[in-house]
């Protein structure tokens, strides 16, 4: 089968998963408890102008049977017209906000993460059985073993409460929000972000570059008991050669899947260090639609969330038979 | 077809082989070690804790009112007394008990009373519970309206700490045949018998019923240095005055003074107000939560996926496909939000959870099972074992399953660590189960308490032990799952 044949079947099937995505969100967000419009309503029909109260259910669509709400629901999702929050607004101008600052937090978070785990667990395996490979284990093993919560708590409480170094909120320094004091300078404004951005990044790298080097430590090895490692340290190639032009090449296809899928699952932020750091992510925005039962907006964030591991899982599929030709699509 | 005897000895062999096996791995013994421990608390916690953190109230106390806290809130651990500079921190102390010692002799020998144109003295049998009681009998056979009674019953105690203690509470119940005529005050005095401390408000009475009443300091430094200056003798006094023209009986029952100190329990105490809760005990209580989510939703899980994983590779076609597409629709989801929705649908509840943690955790090891099957099933024994006649059931249990069940325990012990932290980070926003007090909850109401105002050290065996617990357990569970990893898949046993 070619790649044509194999991307149009992809493509079907990522439809009928995006659709599954849709009708099951509705299905979950329908049964949701305490639809705050609904009881907003059901509170005040008859102390209320009618008229107006029938306004806001027509505004947000609940005026109409369930199986109608599911064909707008559907259409609105798919043709990218989120509609608006129960609280503030227009959905797609908030999460253009949201997803910007989301993405500033984890995307740097994630790059770090990710380089220095491929590169920390490329030295575990290296150096096997040594004194640094225990160290890392073991450090990497207690660091994906605690809640982020908590170790969020412990970071924010050194450096921001004990030291005092960098703050333990805000996006920005306060001084900012007096009117003609927004930086001019780029490089002023990168420093002021970047230092509001420190402890949440550390937070996020702590907490998963363990991971990340078991990961490698784990595909790395696998490869080293292979013929073809044996035969290039027969060629007389270094150790370092060995490692890096033959053994994480091919040790590199279960990373690339999870690269993919975490820079996919940053699109959805994360929920509990956006909530110790009081950082307004995507994540708290989760957070707080929850507890407000928004159900424009969990839908949107659900949707924008599955789309973009649907797309990463396709990307990662693709380049699988780029970095490995036995690979046939099929 | 091998005996029974002959199966269950060669069953018995595979396992020794398989234990001297992972007795050579240090890091499986290790995680061993730590989970084992982690059950024998959970299994032993009943009997182990002093304290129940479900009812965070002294054993004992009047049946008939509401029960005292065990200690004040952000109690230190006890083991500071032994750092040095720690002698003079204070202890919990109850030094005048009543409520248990209500006869006669008991009440003669702690308690002293002297009285002035009226008659104190114990009671035997108009106490509260029936038991006994201090009587004060006022008579006015004159009708004199200016004559006024006095009686002040006193019990002395010692005070050994240097440092003041962080609270008091005193109790008292009271009867009175006559409210107008009686007031009732409740005095701290040293050991000359001069008041330190006074209670300001006013105790209420009702005509002919018992009536409890608390009077409690409140966390007040300067009240509680006031009142306990220095370690020595002092007496908790009650005074009870009397005026008017008709007789007056009242009978004073269940007094106790309770002083809370400094320090309290192993771990100190949390700082929930109202009824703070042992720390130690609410731990190892805990300990029980996390193994039953990490157990029973790793087990359901694990189960949930060999099963639709067998059913997907072995069965294949229409039913493979609705099976993984449905798996890779739960896998696009992001996981902690779509928890935490599903949560608040359905209630947070912990079965609830435990069955939505497995639900949500079983899709990749469904996956593994599904590959292991679909190159199991084309290997030429299983084609001999059609060829005699094996059924599809047959063939399962007896040669599929028994290939795969090396990764079942694998994935057993992996998922164990993803569970427990999910728990404690749902608990920790907050949607926790309110009838079971889990780690996430702890370290929930420790963030919600706003104690980080505070120094550390006011709050650190609050904060740290419930982390440091959770880690330990995910992390022994990993490193059974790497232990049992390479012992069960020889492949990568070459790699050491």
């Amino acid at each position: 089968m070619g790649l044509k044949t194999f991307i149009a079947k992809r493509i079907v099937y990522m439809l009928i998963l995006l659709w599954l995505v849709l009708t099951v969100n509705f299905i979950i967000f329908n049964l949701m408890p305490g639809d705050p419009i609904m009881q907003y309503i059901s509170r005040l029909s008859g102390k209320m102008d009618e008229a107006r109260l029938e306004q806001i259910k027509k505004h947000f669509g609940l005026d109409k049977p369930l199986h109608e709400r599911y064909y707008v629901y559907t259409l609105n999702l798919l043709t990218w017209n989120f509609g608006d929050s129960y609280y503030s607004g227009s959905i797609t101008v908030t999460m253009k906000d949201k997803l910007s600052r989301t993405l500033e937090l984890m995307g740097l978070a994630t790059i770090i993460t990710i380089l220095l785990g491929i590169l920390l667990g490329m030295v575990t395996a290296y150096k096997r059985g040594g004194a640094t490979d225990t160290a890392l284990v073991t450090g990497s093993l207690l660091t994906y073993s605690v809640p982020i919560f908590w170790l969020g708590w412990i970071v924010l409480y050194i450096f921001a409460v004990q030291l005092k170094w960098f703050p333990a909120c805000g996006l920005y320094p306060n001084s900012w929000a007096i009117p003609g004091n927004w930086p001019t300078n780029i490089f002023e404004y990168i420093f002021g972000r970047l230092y509001h951005l420190f402890l949440p990044t550390v937070t996020l790298i702590l907490f998963s570059v363990g991971g990340w080097i078991l990961l490698t430590r784990a595909c790395v090895l696998e490869n080293m008991t292979e013929d073809y490692v044996v035969t290039a340290r027969a060629k007389g190639l270094t150790e370092r050669t060995v490692l890096l032009k033959h053994v994480l090449k091919n040790a590199s296809l279960p990373i690339i899947t999870s690269v993919a899928l975490s820079f996919a699952f940053m699109i959805g932020g994360a929920i509990i260090t956006e909530t110790v750091f009081s950082y307004e992510g995507m994540g708290r925005w989760t957070w707080l639609a929850i507890g407000q039962t928004d159900i424009p907006v969990l839908s949107a964030i659900f949707y924008v969330s599955a789309i973009a591991v649907i797309l990463a899982n396709f990307i990662a599929d693709l380049l699988y038979g780029v970095i490995d030709p036995r690979i046939r699509y099929g | 077809m091998a005996s029974r005897e002959a199966k269950l000895k060669f069953t018995l062999m595979r396992f020794k082989g398989f234990w001297n096996e992972y007795k050579r791995s240090k890091r499986g013994t290790l995680g061993l070690c730590i989970v084992v421990f982690y059950i024998a608390l959970a299994l032993l916690a009943p009997f182990i804790t002093h304290y129940d953190p479900y009812a965070p109230t002294l054993k004992g106390y009047y049946p008939a009112g509401e029960r005292p806290q065990i200690a004040e809130r952000l109690s230190k651990p006890s083991w500071y007394k032994s750092l040095p500079g720690g002698d003079a921190l204070s202890e919990n102390l109850f030094p005048v008990q009543d409520h248990q010692l209500s006869t006669l002799e008991s009440i003669q020998a702690e308690w002293n009373w002297i009285s002035i144109n009226c008659t104190a003295g114990p009671n035997q049998t108009e106490g509260e519970q029936d038991d006994g009681c201090i009587e004060v009998n006022y008579t006015n056979p004159s009708g004199d309206p200016h004559k006024t009674g006095y009686a002040i019953v006193w019990h002395e105690f010692q005070y050994p700490y240097k440092n003041p203690p962080q609270s008091f509470i005193i109790h008292i119940s009271m009867f009175t045949t006559n409210t107008t005529a009686t007031s009732i005050k409740v005095h701290i005095a040293d050991d000359a018998g001069t008041p330190l401390y006074t209670n300001l408000e006013t105790l209420y009475l009702s005509d002919n019923k018992w009536r409890h009443t608390y009077i409690r300091s409140g966390v007040s430094p300067r009240l509680t240095s006031k009142t306990f200056p220095e370690p020595g003798n002092y007496s908790l006094q009650v005074e009870v005055t009397i005026n008017g023209e008709e007789d007056v009986t009242v009978r004073l029952d269940n007094i106790d003074l309770l002083i809370y100190g400094e320090v309290f329990g192993i771990l100190g105490s949390d700082g929930n107000l109202g009824k703070p809760r042992d720390i130690l005990s609410t731990l190892i209580y805990g300990t029980r939560i996390s193994l039953m989510v990490g157990l029973l939703s790793a087990g359901i899980s694990t189960i949930l996926g060999l099963f639709l994983g067998l059913v997907a590779g072995f069965v294949g076609g229409v039913t493979d496909e609705f099976i993984m597409r449905f798996a890779d629709f739960l896998l696009v989801l992001p996981t902690l939000p779509l928890l935490i929705v599903l949560i608040v649908v359905t209630q947070a509840s912990i079965w609830n959870l435990i069955l939505l943690l497995s639900f949500m955790g079983w899709m990749s090891f469904s996956r593994q099972v599904r590959s292991m099957v679909l190159s199991i099933r084309e290997r030429p024994f299983i084609e001999a074992a059609r060829a005699v006649g094996g059924s599809n059931s047959y063939i399962i249990v007896r040669h599929i399953i028994p290939n795969v069940f090396a990764l079942v325990y694998i994935t057993l012990a992996t998922s164990v660590p993803g569970a427990i932290i999910s728990e404690a980070s749902i608990s920790w926003l907050g949607l926790f189960d309110p009838t079971i007090v889990s780690w996430g909850r702890m370290l929930f109401e420790f963030t919600n308490s706003g104690v980080v105002n505070r120094p550390f050290g006011d709050y650190w065996f609050w904060m740290i032990p419930p982390g440091i617990a959770i880690m330990f357990l995910a992390m022994a569970f990993i490193l059974m799952g790497y232990s049992l990893d390479e012992i069960l898949n020889p492949k990568l046993r070459q790699r050491r």
